[in-house]
């Protein structure tokens, strides 16, 4: 069961949301938030008979949240690393298959859509709670920022405390202008414009498992990759439009997502640029602390850049997985810490040897500006073939790009 | 003035555009996620 951005029940409901939180106020319009929350998830999205297994989900989330700054640190920890193998356990990531009989595996049945976005919104929520920075969480606000419809399925993953602040009304996403509002709206029709009609345009030469991957020219293989990354960047930003001008309307608006990624610079500047919220959230809370733990340590602590490159490698591995449950998302991830690794090494060198000013004067030349965005666009380009393919059909495609068969 | 009917005109011409060209069934990437 599924309901896209453009489907009447979307995008009636988002109206009708839009128009019952106006005129309402107070723990009514919470409650009434909640409802039409449920409704769709529960009526649209999900069915009932996954709706529950995801609020049992959530409330586990909520009481580990509420628990967290009480809980000694070895009982934080181990709730925390629990909660994340009920992730893994519910979302049947494959390796589970080489390790549990077929009898324990779920199938996939709990690998709901949304799941991994609401997982990494919870977690957020219970990090934030044991270190003191969340406020007040009250029941009703944590649900509906879990379960908002409008960007349950794919994000952008908002901050709870920005989340609360727009509901409550301490921060406005937009002025209360007839303006303001269509701009909105507009913003909606872009990104529905982007998403089926761009999108569509691209869809039929873009990369996909098809059989003649191995027979075609390679130019058309490259072709076919490059669309990909397009097409990846027209849907996924669409559908953020959407949401983003919906969410204007709704007065609670997700985080910007997208900032022209085909310009970046270097890997760094890439995801800083295409899905932000997931790079924040993998900032903050999985490269943060795996640096300062490594900064730490006897060995790695003597080597700053060394330390630096096993964080970020440990949290483009925890992003490839983040993404999907198979053998080709971890190796999608692996090339991504890759590229990280490849780029902060050669900015360790070059910063040693021409200095602060000289790396910022090799840098704002335009052949080197040229140089690195045209290898960050290949370069992810190259490693989409893993988000798309399984693994041994990746490796073969690359093998065919590179000329090695 | 001027400028909202600009973009009240914009609206309309998009609105045309995703009648007539889009396409009927697109796939989310990040759904499976």
């Amino acid at each position: 069961m599924t309901a896209s951005i453009a489907s009447p029940a979307f995008l009636g409901l988002a109206v009708l949301t839009a128009v019952l939180l106006a005129a309402l106020g107070g723990r009514v319009r919470s409650g009434v938030f909640l409802v039409l929350n449920l409704m769709f998830l529960g009526g649209v999205l999900l069915g009932p008979s996954r709706l529950l297994p995801l609020l049992g989900f959530v409330l586990a989330g909520y009481w580990l949240a509420q628990s967290a700054p009480r809980l000694p640190r070895w009982g934080y920890l181990l709730a925390l690393s629990g909660y994340i193998a009920v992730f893994v356990y519910l979302r049947d990531y494959r390796f589970l298959h080489a390790l549990l009989p077929e009898a324990l595996l779920t199938s996939g049945v709990f690998a709901m859509v949304g799941l991994s976005f609401v997982f990494f919104k919870v977690v957020h929520v219970v990090i934030e709670a044991r270190s003191g920075t969340l406020g007040e969480l009250r029941l009703l606000s944590y649900l509906n920022y879990c379960l908002n419809f409008t960007v349950y399925t794919m994000g952008p993953i908002q901050r709870f405390q920005e989340f609360e602040a727009q509901w409550t009304g301490r921060e406005q996403v937009a002025p209360p202008t007839f303006e303001a509002h269509l701009d909105a709206v507009l913003r909606v029709l872009i990104g529905l414009s982007k998403a089926y009609v761009l999108g569509g345009l691209l869809l039929p030469h873009a990369l996909t498992a098809s059989p003649d991957l191995l027979s075609i020219p390679v130019r058309e293989l490259l072709l076919r990759i490059t669309a990909f990354y397009f097409y990846l960047y027209l849907n996924f930003s669409g559908y953020c439009d959407v949401v983003i001008g919906l969410g204007v309307l709704l007065g609670v608006r997700p985080p910007e997502n997208f900032d022209r990624p085909f310009l970046a610079r270097n890997i760094a500047d890439f995801w800083q640029r295409f899905h932000r919220s997931l790079t924040n959230w993998l900032t903050n809370y999985v490269f943060s602390p795996a640096y300062k733990w490594a900064l730490g340590r006897r060995v790695l602590g003597r080597h700053p850049l060394l330390a630096m490159n096993a964080a970020l490698l440990l949290t483009m591995v925890v992003s490839g997985l983040w993404h999907g449950t198979t053998a080709s998302f971890l190796l999608f991830g692996l090339a991504h810490g890759l590229f990280f690794v490849v780029f902060r090494t050669w900015e360790s060198v070059a910063l040693r040897r021409l200095g602060r000013a000289g790396l910022r004067e090799l840098r704002a030349r335009p052949l080197a500006r040229a140089a690195g965005v045209a290898m960050t666009f290949s370069s992810v380009a190259l490693s989409l073939v893993f988000f798309q393919l399984d693994a041994a059909t990746a490796f073969a495609v690359l093998g065919r790009v590179f000329g090695l068969s | 003035m001027k400028r909202i009917l600009f973009k009240l005109a914009a609206a309309a011409l998009l609105l045309l555009i995703l009648l007539t060209l889009s396409r009927t069934r697109i796939d989310f990437v990040y759904q499976g996620f």
